[in-house]
């Protein structure tokens, strides 16, 4: 009997993703206990104005604010989590899912299956939130949510669909393809092929057996 | 009695050897519809001259949901996103001046919940299942057509922050493997109302400015959600 194979592009789960929940969350809990060290001391040592600068109801109300507010300000729940944005459709519903895909494909063409690489989109936006965007704004209930939750099933349809295109075989298909997932076009991109035994039932030479397996994805 | 202990024999047997997915973690997603019944002195229904601080709305979105199935409990998040239209709408701001006209609204609502499968038969692969939570949301109201009013026009937009609590019941399909992508419907009921309320401007869609904001527990809502899903992997 003949195996025939073919070679398809496809994305593998096959990463050992535990060290690296490890790792993620020893990062997180370092960065951001560095990040509350360094603004507990600027709550401490700022001005009104360098409190206020996330809050315009205080900077147009009073520029000077009370020991109550300037408690307030200081909490550790005002200056880290706020418990939602302002309902902005074109970062909420536009921008945090396409950087949320984007994490997501990163992971999965590093070889993770999609469980894990939605649960590493999930602690790398974390992080984000957390470290880079407290800078401007505190981290919302609304943005950990929705970027790994909407950014993992639009990458879910960017992944099967730029798959589709990179194994049509056509170059201007297969260049359309790393455009909308260009993770495949890095070094990381594992398990570019996959082996998939056929038979050739037009050839009675081939046919007589099939080879099942099931693969994780 | 032999009857009731193997009738309840039956029950345990068939609870605890059929779970669809067991410790794994599982993304959701589909479509949801709700219906809701919101009450409120900031938002009063004008019809044919009667003012009514009570109006319901109905709005189509999708439902999404994470969590950590731990057979035979679940635990997770699940958010409902949704859009619907509202007419013939009076709306007092913050200000105290009222405005009229058409509009729409959307809503997102967040809530840690946990899920219990029923200790009851499957019937046809369906398995019946009942939850709940506390559950946070935002609100926002766009007047797309002022009739008539102060100068609040499609750019300002009203914007309530509520907390709540609900529940729901549904059915899943009690397939072997997730990757079989089993399929869930269901109905919830929640509960919320709102501790803020903000007046924002949204003339530049990139950058959403609150022109002013105060507590409110003023507004008080019901919402009736009809959701139907599946896992995706």
């Amino acid at each position: 009997m003949k195996i025939k194979t073919k070679a398809i592009f496809t994305l593998s789960g096959a990463k050992d993703w535990y060290p690296w929940y490890l790792q993620n969350a020893i990062v997180l809990v370092f960065i951001f206990t560095c990040c509350s060290i360094v603004q507990s001391a600027q709550a401490n040592l700022s001005d009104s104005s360098q409190l206020a600068i996330r809050n315009e109801e205080v900077i147009s109300n009073s520029p000077v604010p009370d020991p109550e507010t300037k408690k307030r300000l200081s909490s550790y729940k005002y200056q880290y989590l706020d418990r939602s944005h302002k309902d902005e459709p074109f970062w909420n519903w536009f921008v945090h899912p396409i950087s949320g895909s984007q994490i997501y494909l990163f992971y999965r063409a590093d070889g993770y299956s999609r469980i894990e690489a939605f649960n590493m989109t999930f602690i790398t936006s974390a992080l984000f939130e957390f470290t880079i965007e407290i800078f401007t704004e505190p981290a919302s209930v609304q943005d950990l949510y929705q970027t790994p939750v909407l950014g993992s099933i639009l990458g879910l349809g960017i992944e099967n669909f730029s798959m589709y295109l990179l194994n049509t075989g056509n170059p201007l298909a297969s260049f359309f393809g790393h455009l909308m997932n260009p993770m495949t076009m890095l070094p990381l991109f594992k398990g570019k092929t996959l082996i998939i035994p056929t038979t050739d039932i037009k050839n009675p030479d081939n046919v007589g057996a099939m080879l099942y397996t099931r693969l994780e994805f | 009695m032999k009857i009731l202990v193997l009738i309840i024999f039956s029950i345990f047997y068939y609870s605890t050897n059929s779970y669809a997915f067991d410790r794994e973690f599982f993304l959701s997603a589909g479509l949801g519809y709700s219906s809701a019944s919101v009450k409120t002195r900031y938002l009063e229904q004008n019809d044919d001259g009667e003012i009514e601080d009570e109006t319901e709305s109905k709005a189509f979105g999708v439902t999404t949901r994470f969590g950590y199935r731990l057979a035979p409990f679940e635990f997770g998040f699940l958010s409902d996103i949704g859009y619907g239209k509202v007419e013939d709408l009076s709306l007092k701001l913050i200000d105290n001046s009222t405005v009229s006209g058409d509009g729409h609204y959307r809503f997102v609502a967040i809530s840690p919940y946990i899920k219990y499968l029923l200790p009851l038969p499957t019937y046809y692969q369906w398995r019946s299942y009942v939850g709940g939570g506390p559950s946070w949301g935002l609100q926002t109201i766009v007047m797309d057509n002022v009739t008539s009013g102060s100068n609040f026009n499609a750019e300002k937009r009203i914007s309530f922050e509520n907390f709540g609590a609900g529940i729901f019941l549904g059915f899943e399909e009690d397939l072997p493997y997730k990757q079989m992508h089993p399929v869930f419907l269901e109905v919830g009921v929640t509960y919320m109302k709102s501790y803020k309320v903000y007046l924002t401007d949204a003339s530049n869609f990139k950058e959403v400015k609150t022109l002013s904001s105060k507590d409110s527990h003023d507004l008080t809502g019901t919402f009736v959600f009809i959701r139907a899903g599946l896992v995706l992997f």
